[in-house]
């Protein structure tokens, strides 16, 4: 029997919109087929070889189970928990202060949800049908207009359990001239599982977000994400992504310059090792005049793994104006790993600077020889050197316990990495 | 018995890119000798730099370097530096995102050092050599003027525990002010610290202040005169053109 069915019914705690929207969901999936080898936007993907018949959904909120550790658990009051896709702290809808700022179960923020179902993604693949099915409790943070977020909101993204699919699912929205910096740490347990976040971001005009997102899954975890962002006019956005972990990993950023005047500054660093596989696709979309997108990525492949990066930015014909970068780099640190790297521009218009390049390559020699010139051992040079190219991207975060919690899965990383050679 | 502290290098041919380059180079440096080695354009001179340190793409033919006593050819790049070597490059390398103060605690933790000190001891010589504190913030030679560059080198040498230096036109990129200042603190080390010092250079400018003992001409690829101080005065004035075949 699937246990992807329909009958579902009472097993999450719907409003009565919010039962609608996922019994369409389900109506939607069951006409929609699992991703096939010959689609392009699978290129190079190796989701086919999941053995998604033997998972099961998250039907019941693992409360009483021992969660995951994470940096994040510190205390720190504005803290919230997501494991197998429930809300695990903040059941009840949390105003943080009086200015009307919400972090909570959308189920609770009441029956008129008209005004942020605008700005909500509608489900589109197979694994967007999944998450709206089968998500039990959707997060929501809505920041009011003129309101500035002191502190960063942390989200601890779990799967606990092993042989679910967890369908975690977080709708963010600024409203306008508000200030936001959102930080997610995803992980799982050591045992097989699917997770298939999808974020949702609303930038409304004249706001700021900063959002990042570690990813340090299990390693037999697989994961397919999908975060939408949305500008609204004058709305500046930084979009940050560190990948470590997982079997396989694909993360699909898709970010819409609406507004004029929009800025969107992505970036990412990510580590392969073993026989991972770490996939990014991203999008960039301008469709207003005088929006800007920078992209960087920066990706070190070791051993047997491989990372894919497939990005497109697309101007549309009225985003005159337009500036748009891509940069996608990655080192290779061993003769079977492999990386993968496919920019593509698609524009429409005239009066745009627009670039792309990227590069895979091995530890520059030059550099080496240099750092061995000054005494220093092979091994610590490459250290150095693998750490210095991440350097551009990591350099930017800007949040003390983020910034601490890259630095010591790079140190361990590398150390292990070195040790292993040693021997 | 102690070995004799010498950097020798004998016979040394050399080819670059599958060209012969070095064709039986012959030069021994004592500590606290300064000797300048001369030539023009394409005579090999940076080859010899660069064989010296190991720099992938060179290959040595036939030859032998030794450094008190110590077979160079069979060590590594690092342990060549290990072993007392230190190359000031003609053209420093840009290792983005990685800063001065991260190389040196890796060197001092190599040769067992404590970082901290080196690093006091970075932030006293930079003080010599005029170096701002904000360079050792920097990335190594990423968007340093050719200046900052030949200083920096400069300073990492004085930092280090090398018994010979190898400059390969370290006043290309001073200016005549820096010039004088580097030049004098390495003529110190020489004569104070023990150091041991092989000057590439186009200009005797250089020269006036290390007061070289010897000076070597080089030209294609062999050491075709060699002579006192003197000897770079005469090569300013009448060019190479009588070594020239």
């Amino acid at each position: 029997m699937n246990p992807f069915s329909n009958q579902i019914e009472d097993i999450f705690p719907d409003t009565v919109p919010l039962s609608e929207a996922r019994n369409s969901a389900l109506e939607q999936l069951s006409k929609t087929e699992f991703p096939k080898p010959e689609q392009e936007v699978w290129k190079y993907s190796k989701i086919f070889d999941l053995d998604f018949e033997s998972l099961t959904p998250s039907f019941k909120n693992p409360a009483d189970k021992k969660p995951e550790p994470s940096f994040l658990d510190i205390g720190e009051s504005g803290l919230v928990e997501i494991s197998d896709g429930w809300l695990t702290e903040q059941k009840t809808g949390t105003f943080l202060d009086s200015s009307g700022v919400y972090v909570g179960s959308l189920a609770n923020m009441g029956a008129d949800l008209s005004h942020i179902e605008k700005h909500l993604s509608k489900p589109k693949d197979f694994f967007d049908c999944l998450n709206h099915s089968y998500n039990p409790e959707t997060l929501l943070i809505h920041v009011p207009d003129g309101v500035t977020l002191e502190s960063p909101i942390y989200i601890k993204v779990q799967s606990i359990t092993a042989g679910l699919v967890a369908c975690p699912r977080i709708i963010v929205n600024l409203g306008e001239n508000s200030e936001a910096k959102i930080i997610e740490h995803h992980l799982s347990s050591s045992g097989e599982s699917l997770s298939v976040p999808v974020l949702d971001v609303h930038v409304g005009q004249n706001s700021r977000l900063k959002h990042r997102v570690v990813q340090d899954l299990g390693q037999k975890t697989w994961q397919v994400s999908k975060q939408n962002f949305r500008l609204e006019k004058d709305s500046y956005v930084e979009i940050f992504a560190a990948a470590f972990g997982g079997d396989y990993a694909r993360n699909e950023i898709r970010c819409e310059l609406k507004g004029r005047g929009s800025e969107a500054y992505l970036s990412a660093a990510y580590f392969g090792k073993k026989e991972q596989t770490l996939d990014f696709r991203t999008f960039q979309k301008h469709e207003a005049p005088n929006t800007t997108s920078k992209l960087l990525f920066k990706g070190a492949l070791d051993e047997d793994s491989r990372s894919i990066y497939s990005g497109l930015i697309k101007v549309l014909p009225e985003a005159v104006g337009t500036k748009a970068q891509q940069t996608n780099r990655n080192i290779k640190l061993s003769e079977n790993a492999w990386a993968e790297s496919v920019p593509n521009l698609e524009i429409e218009t005239n009066d745009v600077v627009c670039n792309h390049a990227s590069t895979v390559s091995g530890i520059d020699e030059e550099q080496l020889f240099y750092l061995e010139s000054k005494g220093i051992e092979t091994s610590v040079a490459e250290r150095l050197i693998i750490a210095g190219f991440f350097d551009e991207v990591t350099a930017k975060v800007d949040d003390p316990l983020l910034v601490e919690e890259i630095d010591s899965i790079m140190t361990e990383i590398l150390e292990n990495r070195f040790k292993g050679q040693g021997e | 018995m102690t070995k004799e502290k010498i950097l020798n290098i004998e016979g040394l041919c050399a080819k670059a890119g599958g060209k012969k380059v070095l064709n039986g180079v012959d030069i021994q440096i004592k500590p606290s000798e300064v000797h300048a080695v001369m030539g023009p354009n394409g005579s090999g001179k940076s080859t010899l730099a660069h064989v010296l340190m190991g720099r992938p793409g060179y290959e040595v033919t036939s030859g032998s370097i030794t450094i008190d006593g110590l077979d160079v050819l069979s060590l590594k790049t690092w342990e060549r530096a290990q072993a007392g070597l230190f190359i000031v490059m003609q053209q420093p390398i840009e290792v983005p995102g990685v800063k001065i103060a991260d190389l040196l605690t890796g060197v001092a933790v190599a040769s067992k050092l404590d970082p901290q000190e080196s690093l006091s001891l970075l932030r006293e010589e930079a003080a010599n050599l005029g170096i701002d504190e904000s360079l050792l913030d920097r990335e190594l030679n990423v968007d340093l003027s050719g200046g900052e560059k030949k200083r920096n080198e400069t300073l990492q040498l004085l930092v280090s525990e090398a018994s010979y230096a190898i400059l390969d036109e370290i006043d290309s990129g001073l200016d005549l002010d820096s010039l004088a200042l580097v030049a004098e603190r390495i003529n110190r080390a020489a004569k104070h610290d023990q150091l041991g010092v092989l000057a590439i250079t186009h200009f005797n400018r250089l020269l006036d202040i290390l007061e070289p003992d010897q000076v070597h001409v080089l030209v294609d690829g062999r050491i075709v005169e060699t002579g006192p101080a003197e000897l770079a005065l005469q090569l300013e004035k009448d060019g190479y053109q009588k070594f020239s075949k």
